[in-house]
């Protein structure tokens, strides 16, 4: 169930030009989830590019909207902690999510607290390191005959000549396979996987989310299975799937439990939601841009142009926020210790300045990685390479296959100020090759 | 020490010489590097196309104009590139001989057109990178 009302993108840029700049909220969700929210990106990085939002359901936080200063935050882990979160918290949402949880008998859980990308130096760098041998290039080599199979499985089950959902049947499905494969959990109930994930970053009244309570349950349905799962590892011979490696693993294996909790929360979410929502946009992306779809249906070697160009495109994830430890200069603005920065990388991939033609959707750019969708800096999304490996794989199986995948109608987008993605894409596949 | 404004200037001349003369270094700079580190070359498998090195080395040439101008992040980088390197499987010693086999392409490139101030700018650089790439801690300002 979705709640919001559409609003027409030109009434959105009308309101807001006309918004004094100290209003302007850019996290605000209505205009995400209505995808009005552009204008608001070129207006702060052309008159605001550090901006500050003194008042929002987030409390008071800076925007930083532009390539070199976003370069500047995410580089910068001395300066600025990622241990209160990497997500701007709705603050009446994280109330009523802790009540769900006292209700339920559980503490609340630590702010921040989604693993170890939570963490800063150097108990970041020990989760990391134990979890990054698993999607370092040896491994995905490996599983890449196994990702390629799974993917030529879906697009050979999917109905012709009759409207589907692409992010359920396709963009979930690859998704929970490959994160059943990376953490070697049970494959009949891999959609598991991706429904916890949707019950983590959603709120009630999006996507499978129905209340707080609801929510809160299934976090500990989730706790609870992938606790079962590490006492059988640890008591097992080590193997290389994300679980066993923490468990084995010196330096985690006597990890606290909420410590693995958000290590567990932090591999679903990060898995799932970022990848499935490049595949969702890939097809949609390509759908609007015809000429760019005509363009790799006549040259497959595209794909690998086209699966970056749709990351930048997309940027998944819309933001990555952190907090001041100590007072920071940045674009001629001063940053106060313990303030909220939030870096928008869905900013900096259209900031004009870095990326020639920054708002047209080109599968053949002279630089097409030239993106910030994965972040830098020591917190670098450690499964970058699984996710590019996931989109061309499924999207070479799809030009050996279908002359055509058409967007039938508009997607509903994610209520979310931070994943930025599909709640559901209608399609048709007209005919086979 | 950091490179002086002059330093600079002559590593900007030197990258833009190496270009006008031999056009795009992607090629010549991982083959170099494979040549002196063969297994990096396996770690590559998935760039059919040359787009990953490519975008690699961009971001170099963009690391080393900003580490010898502004320094927006430049100095951050690097230490996070070291520590992010490892969970490729390129552990920090191999990582610290890419910015010296860059140094080699360009003068390579530059041939008979290389100077002593070029000479002289690049070794300063790279002993300052050398700090931050044997240093990845970040400590505070």
């Amino acid at each position: 169930m979705n709640i919001a009302v559409k609003v027409q993108a030109a009434d959105a840029d009308a309101e807001i030009a006309a918004t004094p700049l100290e209003k302007l909220n850019p996290a605000r969700v209505d205009r995400f989830y209505n995808d009005t929210i552009w204008p608001v990106f070129e207006r702060l990085r052309r008159e605001d590019p550090v901006h500050f939002t003194p008042e929002s359901e987030y409390g008071p936080y800076w925007s930083v909207t532009k390539w070199n200063d976003i370069m500047a935050v995410d580089t910068n882990h001395e300066g600025f902690s990622s241990a209160d979160g990497i997500g701007l918290a709705n603050l009446d949402d994280v109330a009523r999510q802790e009540a769900a949880m006292i209700a339920l008998g559980q503490e609340p859980r630590p702010r921040g607290g989604a693993g170890f990308i939570t963490m800063d130096e150097p108990e970041h760098g020990v989760g990391r390191k134990a979890v990054s041998p698993t999607v370092a290039p040896s491994n995905l080599h490996a599983m890449a005959p196994t990702v390629r199979e799974r993917a030529g499985q879906i697009l050979d089950s999917l109905p012709i000549g009759k409207e589907f959902d692409w992010v359920d049947l396709v963009s979930k499905e690859l998704t929970a396979m490959t994160l059943a494969s990376l953490f070697d959990f049970p494959f009949e109930d891999r959609r598991k996987l991706t429904w916890w994930s949707d019950m983590v970053m959603n709120q009630p009244g999006h996507g499978p989310v129905e209340s707080w309570q609801q929510k809160g349950a299934a976090m500990l349905e989730c706790f609870g299975r992938f606790h079962e799962l590490w006492n059988e590892r640890v008591n097992a011979e080590p193997k290389n799937d994300l679980i066993s490696m923490m468990a084995h693993n010196p330096a985690t294996r006597g990890m606290s439990v909420q410590t693995y909790q958000g290590n567990v929360i932090l591999l679903i979410v990060g898995g799932n939601d970022t990848t499935r929502n490049t595949i969702s946009s890939s097809v949609y992306s390509l759908n609007k841009n015809p000429d760019q779809y005509a363009k790799l249906r006549a040259n497959p070697d595209l794909v690998l142009g086209m699966v970056s160009e749709t990351i930048r495109w997309q940027t998944p994830l819309a933001h990555m926020a952190r907090t001041a430890t100590r007072d920071v200069e940045l674009g001629g603005k001063t940053i106060r210790k313990g303030d909220r920065v939030v870096m928008w990388y869905i900013s900096g991939n259209r900031d004009e300045e870095m990326i020639e033609r920054p708002n047209e959707f080109i599968i053949d750019r002279a630089r097409p990685r030239q993106h910030m969708s994965f972040g830098f800096g020591v917190h670098r999304c450690v499964g970058n390479r699984v996710a590019e490996m996931q989109l061309t794989i499924i999207w070479e199986e799809i030009l050996k296959r279908f002359p055509e995948i058409k967007v039938v109608g508009e997607p509903v987008l994610n209520w979310s100020a931070f994943v930025h993605g599909f709640e559901s894409l209608p399609v048709v596949i007209p005919t086979r090759n | 020490m950091p490179t002086s404004p002059a330093q600079a200037k002559a590593i900007e001349q030197s990258l833009e010489l190496a270009a006008e003369r031999a056009g795009d270094l992607t090629e010549a700079i991982y083959a170099l590097l494979f040549e002196r580190q063969p297994e990096m070359q396996a770690l590559f498998w998935r760039d059919s196309n040359g787009a990953i090195k490519g975008e690699m080395l961009m971001r170099v040439f963009e690391a080393i104009l900003d580490f010898i101008g502004a320094r927006k992040y430049a100095d951050h980088l690097i230490q996070c590139e070291v520590v992010t390197h490892a969970g490729y499987d390129v552990p920090p010693d191999v990582f610290c001989t890419f910015f010296p086999i860059v140094a080699e392409t360009v003068r390579g490139a530059c041939g008979a057109a290389w100077t002593d101030a070029m000479e002289e700018a690049w070794r300063t650089m790279l002993a300052d990178l050398d700090f931050y790439m044997t240093h990845p801690e970040q400590v505070p300002a």
